[in-house]
């Protein structure tokens, strides 16, 4: 017996950045995103009687188009990753040496760019994403000294040379 | 004249703390040395954070420690120097070491930092 199977093309949100930037993406890619699953459902946005071209589309207005692009370019890459149980995450030992090689090379950006993912991942709810975001930047501070990190984020160090030496005593203990 | 500010201070609050929460003890007060801002913010987060990951290998402890203080296998008590000579060990092996879980009643950084004991948890 030969079965029709109906060929379906995969559904399809429109999310526009805060320049006025519209994407296409799978429903299924974006489902990542809490915040916009959640718009989704609220919108009634599975009816599957309306096509794309009248469909609204999603405005995102803390993310540019550049960042949304990298966002997507995540959920994409990531659309097979089990769903999260966050009660397990949240018990699971903090590590930072467990970011996917993946996700290694295309966080390996401009602190100005990872900074905007990260901002883009809280506000648009990818966990996974934020989560390899914070542990990137993590990273970055481990195992530096003080004026390391300054050198590194650009801190400007605004303590007086006398309370420079008070930190230093109070953090003696735990030093090598 | 334009300053640049770091990006990593215009973060939301939040997203520092999650970040600083994936740094050892050592790390996180090399970061809250570095400025009066992430001063005031680590010593926020290490009041407020009284139950933190400890990551030392149980191998390692016994090490250090062929006959620690026990009061079951994954505890121990431990003074604030034998707590210094364990963070040094940690840190020749490279481990991102440990994260200390203070008695409730000695909790606070202040009081922390005088404790005669601190109770190091080891992780399972």
């Amino acid at each position: 017996f030969l079965f029709p199977i109906k060929m379906t093309s995969p559904r399809m949100i429109k999310l526009t950045s805060n320049d006025d930037k519209t994407f296409e993406v799978e429903r299924d890619v974006i489902k990542q995103s809490v915040t916009v699953n959640t718009l989704i459902t609220d919108l009634n946005m599975d009816d599957e009687d309306v096509s794309v071209e009248n469909q609204m589309a999603i405005p995102l207005p803390n993310v540019d188009a550049a960042t949304l692009e990298m966002v997507i370019t995540w959920c994409k890459q990531h659309r097979e990753d089990p769903p999260r149980n966050e009660e397990e995450e949240e018990k699971k030992e903090k590590r930072t040496d467990d970011i996917p090689e993946w996700d290694k090379t295309f966080l390996d950006v401009e602190q100005s760019v990872l900074f905007a993912l990260i901002l883009a991942a809280n506000y648009m709810d990818i966990k996974g994403l934020l989560d390899n975001c914070c542990k990137t930047v993590a990273n970055m501070i481990k195992g530096k000294t003080p004026d390391e990190i300054r050198k590194h984020f650009n801190i400007k160090n605004d303590f007086t040379p006398e309370e420079e030496e008070q930190i230093r005593k109070e953090n003696a203990w735990c030093e090598d | 004249l334009i300053v640049l500010q770091s990006i990593l201070l215009t973060l939301p609050i939040e997203i520092l703390t999650k970040i600083c929460l994936l740094l050892s003890f050592g790390d996180r007060k090399s970061l809250g040395s570095t400025c009066h801002r992430l001063y005031r913010f680590e010593r926020e987060v290490g009041q407020h954070r009284l139950h933190e990951v400890v990551a030392i290998k149980e191998s390692l402890q016994f090490e250090i420690y062929p006959q620690p203080h026990n009061i079951d296998k994954r505890r121990i008590i431990v003074t604030q120097k034998m707590a210094m000579d364990i963070f040094k060990k940690a840190r020749i092996h490279g481990l991102n070491f440990l994260e200390v879980k203070v008695l409730p009643t000695i909790a606070e950084l202040d009081v922390f930092r005088s404790a005669t004991f601190v109770i190091l948890k080891v992780r399972n």
